[in-house]
């Protein structure tokens, strides 16, 4: 079931009225309801992977509850083991098998032998990186002591399965979320106005910019050899803006579904185009996943203590891991390999803590300096970009070389012409969509209009939600469904 | 609790309203939307020939010079419009018809990738067809969405804004030079595709229980849809005593007739003096 579908439109109001007029006094049926929802919500997709979660919740569930009386270290490891092997055992053989296969293959075949090819058609479950992930914390944080293990199996199957959260995130921390199922929720207006107001900047970001700008990047994307260099770089701007309203549109509509519900979720994107270097940009996008490569993978492996040459390491790891989180093809590989270049100079000059804050915190505009340095990272991205959108390396660099070499083809003015109006529109849209996300770029999400008049504020939502349902770009899915 | 539920229901019924709005906009200002009622509520018709087919067809075939030829014409032809369209439009009117036409030109272009695939029904048809059930999905902003995009270019261009319905046909003055070459090899026409369309087999066998003449003509598109043959008419066998005849008008040398420079409005799309033009031609064709 998708976010921007009429059968989550209808999905919703049904489990928010019985969660609230109906199941409110009890907290253990309150809880029963967001299970029920959340297999209900994802068996709509397909009801046969509900047992890979199902599974893993047995599994993690039965883990933590062991490490909890367990007093062996040997032991406690094995039992942490077993859950990092089945979550992760999933994880590999539905993403990756095919991929270690073929590249087996490939190498093999280098060598001058030849072998068959045995690869599966496999579909891949919707969500499976992220609720992976997630059960995962749990059960190290409770291996690590952080957290104490929950004996309530219902709110555990609701932690691991939250239906707003459940197939793309924000990946969440069983020691922020899982505590949140044990006390009673309260109805809280100005959270679900609020909450309201992010489902509808969400669906703006999802519909409007990103559907809209998939069409036109699609378009350059799937021909670019009859594309001049200006209209490559155009694509390339195009799949920017369409990446980020989809999956932070995603993540808006997430979390803006869980304040109804009484829930606070953690920030997943905060305005990561308007960064000032690539550190930044990583402090920003996709920041549950950023964080969780940091707590569970880059401390372990030292962080930045150590040696130079530790740091630079550990840097690529968690780069290239994360790269390869996204999907099993060597694209990603290069796009996490080439953000580690970024971050290379910044982490020996020491200056990957420079940009803590939001960027002109206080102030209407950035000085001159801040505009290119966030021009300058900006372009680094929409580079890097290109890599994540390509079909695959030969791809990518003929799109690259398309660019640098001013290829001819069909310039941005003979686009303008078959789909001027679109254009436009699009255009003001993403005008539109930069000027809030500036506005309110101190808060949660771009819609966040405590202060604004009533009126003004009922225009708005008004306008957003027209411009969703009338200038929505042709229905395409969320890109990070598949990952 | 009850404030926030309050304020749902009011945004809601805001968003009701707009709708009722959109589809009051949508039904007064659109070309499509205004030809389908006036084709719906056309009282006892008595038209002899009848043009169905999609845009195509409503923008290239002039009904009011088909007229001068033969007799009364009408340009049933919608955009978007499936064969299945077609044939639930030709149910609708053969019903309501006073007296049954003598002629049905179905005209296509066979070139438009997935044409024959087409099992939807065009989306204002289907809103107004009487039998229809609604659905929440049919919500006029949302089953009529793309139609904003056609409002916003009545708004900009005055070419949009100045065209109109004659007799069923949309005549635009607009002028898109069809600046595309002639393909090679040339394609061929699809007359499997013809002959295993189940709609035109149930419009031929509706055509024949009634006692009309069916005709299908292939629409001339932009040079590079061009195909080889000559305009025939070629027979399409449905079963032993079904044929239909089929003429081809976009055969590479019907340049002879269409100036490409001044005849076309884009997309394979005639414009008014190209329409005008392509159906003078054709009715010495298609009328006995």
């Amino acid at each position: 079931m998708f976010f921007n579908s009429i059968d989550f439109a209808i999905f919703l109001p049904i489990v928010f009225l019985l969660y609230w007029f109906i199941t409110s006094k009890n907290l253990k049926l309150q809880n029963f309801l967001i299970v029920a929802a959340s297999y209900f919500f994802y068996g709509w997709w397909d009801w046969r992977f509900l047992s890979l979660i199902i599974f893993s919740t047995v599994v993690d569930y039965t883990v933590g509850r062991k490490l909890k009386t367990e007093k062996n270290p040997k032991k406690r490891k094995v039992l942490l083991w077993t859950s990092i092997i089945v979550n992760l055992g999933f994880l590999g053989f539905f993403k990756y098998y095919n991929f270690f296969l073929d590249n087996f293959i490939s190498a093999f075949s280098l060598l001058g032998t030849e072998i068959k090819s045995n690869s599966l058609n496999i579909i891949l479950p919707v969500g499976i990186s992220f609720y992976t992930f997630q059960t995962l914390s749990y059960t190290i944080d409770v291996y690590k002591r952080k957290l104490e293990p929950t004996n309530d199996f219902i709110a555990f199957s609701a932690f691991v399965s939250f239906f707003p959260q459940l197939v793309a995130g924000p990946i969440e921390r069983a020691t922020n979320l899982l505590p949140q199922f044990y006390k009673k929720r309260k109805f809280d207006y100005p959270k679900a106005v609020d909450g309201m107001r992010q489902i509808l900047w969400g669906l703006f970001k999802k519909t409007v910019i990103a559907d809209n700008c998939a069409e036109f990047a699609n378009q350059i994307f799937n021909n670019s050899a009859d594309y001049s260099g200006p209209t490559l770089v155009l694509g390339a701007l195009f799949f920017t803006f369409q990446i980020y309203g989809d999956f932070s549109g995603y993540s808006d509509i997430a979390i803006g579904t869980s304040r109804l519900f009484g829930f606070n979720l953690m920030q997943n994107f905060a305005f990561p185009y308007f960064s000032r270097d690539i550190a930044e940009f990583w402090r920003r996008w996709h920041i549950s996943l950023s964080t969780w490569f940091r707590d569970y993978l880059y401390i372990p492996l030292g962080g930045s203590r150590g040696s130079m040459w530790m740091k630079v390491r550990n840097t690529f790891i968690i780069f290239i891991v994360s790269g390869f989180w996204h999907g099993a093809n060597w694209t990603f590989i290069v796009w996490g390999t080439l953000n580690a270049i970024y971050f290379l100079p910044i982490l020996l000059t020491k200056n990957n803590r420079n940009h803590l804050d939001i960027v002109a915190k206080d102030k209407v505009f950035p000085t001159f300096k801040e505009v290119v340095l966030i021009l300058i990272t900006f372009s680094l991205t929409v580079f890097a970009w290109i890599f994540f959108r390509a079909e695959n390396l030969t791809h990518a660099f003929s799109y690259i070389s398309g660019i640098l070499q001013f290829s001819e083809g069909i310039n941005p003015t003979m686009l303008f012409f078959t789909e001027p109006i679109k254009l436009i529109l699009l255009f003001c849209s993403v005008c539109m969509l930069l000027f809030f996300e500036w506005t309110f770029r101190t808060k949660q999400h771009g819609l966040q209009l405590s202060e604004t008049p009533r009126v003004v504020s009922w225009i708005l939502y008004l306008g957003i939600f027209t411009s969703v349902i009338l200038f929505a770009g042709s229905k395409a899915d969320f890109i990070y469904f598949q990952f | 609790m009850k404030k926030f539920i309050v304020k749902i229901i009011v945004f809601s019924a805001f968003f009701c309203f707009l709708n009722l709005l959109y589809l009051v906009l949508c039904m007064n200002v659109d070309w499509n939307f205004s030809k389908r009622l006036e084709a719906i509520s056309l009282e006892n018709p008595v038209y002899e020939n009848i043009v169905l087919g999609n845009s195509l067809a409503m923008d290239g075939i002039d009904s009011r010079r088909l007229s001068l030829d033969s007799s009364s014409t009408y340009n049933l032809a919608i955009g978007g419009a499936s064969l299945k369209t077609n044939y639930i439009q030709l149910e609708e009117y053969i019903d309501i018809a006073f007296k049954k036409p003598k002629r049905v030109i179905l005209a296509v272009g066979s070139y438009r990738s997935g044409f024959f695939k087409n099992m939807s029904i065009q989306p204002m048809v289907e809103f107004t067809m009487s039998d229809y059930s609604y659905k929440l999905s049919d919500l006029p902003m949302m089953k009529f969405k793309w139609l904003f995009i056609e409002l916003l270019k009545k708004i900009i261009s005055s070419e949009h804004r100045n065209a109109k319905i004659v007799q069923g046909q949309l005549r635009i003055s607009r002028t898109v030079a069809d600046k595309t070459s002639l393909g090679e090899p040339f394609q061929n026409i699809p007359f499997l595709k013809y002959q295993n369309s189940n709609y035109i087999k149930q419009m031929a066998e509706l055509c024949k229980k009634n006692e009309i003449e069916l005709i299908l003509i292939e629409m001339p598109g932009f040079r590079n849809t061009r195909n080889n043959k000559a305009i025939g008419p070629f027979d399409v066998h449905y079963n032993q005593s079904l044929n239909v005849k089929l003429f081809n008008f976009n055969g590479s040398d019907i340049d002879i007739i269409l100036d490409p420079n001044k005849d076309w409005l884009g997309g394979s799309h005639l414009n008014e003096t190209g329409a005008k033009k392509f159906t003078e031609y054709i009715s010495q064709y298609i009328i006995h």
